[in-house]
């Protein structure tokens, strides 16, 4: 694992790797084409490790036809920088996951990154991140997604999420009489 | 963005995404697939899932009615829930009830979750008989009245059973 390499390594290793396609080509399903460093593909992705491994690769492009291409320069984009960032022994370990292993905090880059997107770029990222099995990414845009929800109204967050209001006027105010407690601020 | 998520490795059904006019029909969550809505929503306090509760009916029967998604909550939740009564001279009914407290709330105050309300089997005498919260098992209260009856109350959710009532 080359995860402890400092920024002016990564860069050599790059440069080395794209003499020697160690990078992938990914095709977005808009036919837009992104390289990708093969060994950051392969650990921050379960499913690009396996097409990598089982040498469904193709050097002129692999096709994603479910991920759209600003949702795959993200991919790549985050893929890079991880590449580039030289990990806490938090993040390293969490490649692997426990279902009731405490959620391990974005850095703060990761956190920059997410930040920086539109609702629909992150909706968009977090179902890339699903597609390709990058629990890492996964976990960071959730994250983000669960943060945008804290101290919102129902109402704001049926309008973030686009979500219809099935609920009769009688029921949603029993409910509310019930947890009356939950919709006062403190 | 046809055709997203028709893959033999869809890790979700296909989504239909982002209508441009109205909401669509109420999925659990319109723009977020249900694995990952699943996700988003075991990172929140109880306290703001409780809210969440009125937001449609699938996200309640996901939060309230879902053993999978409490089971994964509480496991990612550690702090414990607190039960806690409190005593009131104007207000007899307080009497009778038990605060649930998330002290993992955001903010790091201590959230009251829900009130259990502990009816005696003689719902007559509920203003005659003090209660008293018993310090039991960690993951358990009990509550005891009087007249001997007690009732267990399950802080995760807010469920409470008569274990014995004398009046029975």
């Amino acid at each position: 694992m080359e995860v402890d390499k400092g920024k002016g390594e990564a860069e050599e290793t790059r440069k080395v790797a794209e003499a020697d396609r160690d990078t992938v080509t990914l095709k977005s399903s808009d036919g837009k084409l992104f390289e990708v460093s093969k060994e950051a593909a392969a650990r921050l992705s379960t499913v690009l490790a396996g097409m990598i491994a089982g040498g469904s690769i193709d050097d002129n492009g692999t096709d994603l036809k479910q991920i759209g291409s600003e949702a795959l320069e993200n991919v790549v984009d985050y893929c890079n920088k991880h590449a580039n960032s030289i990990p806490s022994a938090a993040l390293i370990s969490s490649s692997i996951s426990f279902n009731t292993a405490p959620f391990k905090e974005p850095e703060e880059w990761e956190r920059k990154f997410v930040d920086r997107l539109s609702h629909d770029a992150l909706f968009d990222l977090v179902e890339a991140a699903n597609f390709l099995g990058m629990e890492r990414l996964l976990d960071v845009t959730c994250h983000k997604i669960s943060e945008m929800m804290k101290g919102k109204s129902p109402d704001q967050i049926r309008e973030v999420f686009n979500i219809k209001n099935d609920y009769t006027k009688e029921e949603l105010e029993e409910i509310r009489q019930e947890l009356a407690w939950a919709f006062y601020d403190d | 963005m046809e055709g997203r998520f028709e893959s033999q490795m869809a890790c979700s059904p296909p989504a239909k995404r982002r209508p441009t006019h109205g909401p669509t029909t109420a999925g659990s969550g319109a723009l977020l697939p249900p694995d990952m809505l699943f996700d988003v929503l075991l990172r929140l306090p109880a306290r703001d899932l409780c809210r969440l509760r009125t937001v449609c009916r699938p996200w309640r029967a996901l939060l309230t009615a879902d053993p999978v998604f409490a089971d994964a909550h509480a496991a990612r939740h550690r702090a414990p829930l607190l039960l806690a009564r409190f005593r009131s001279s104007d207000d007899e009914d307080d009497d009778a009830r038990v605060h649930v407290v998330d002290i993992s709330s955001p903010g790091g105050a201590a959230a009251v979750v829900t009130r259990v309300v502990v009816a005696t089997a003689d719902g007559y005498h509920q203003h005659h008989h003090h209660r008293r919260l018993l310090r039991t098992r960690l993951d358990v209260g009990c509550v005891a009245t009087e007249t001997n009856g007690c009732h267990v109350i399950d802080p995760a959710t807010g469920a409470s059973h008569v274990l014995y009532s004398s009046s029975l």
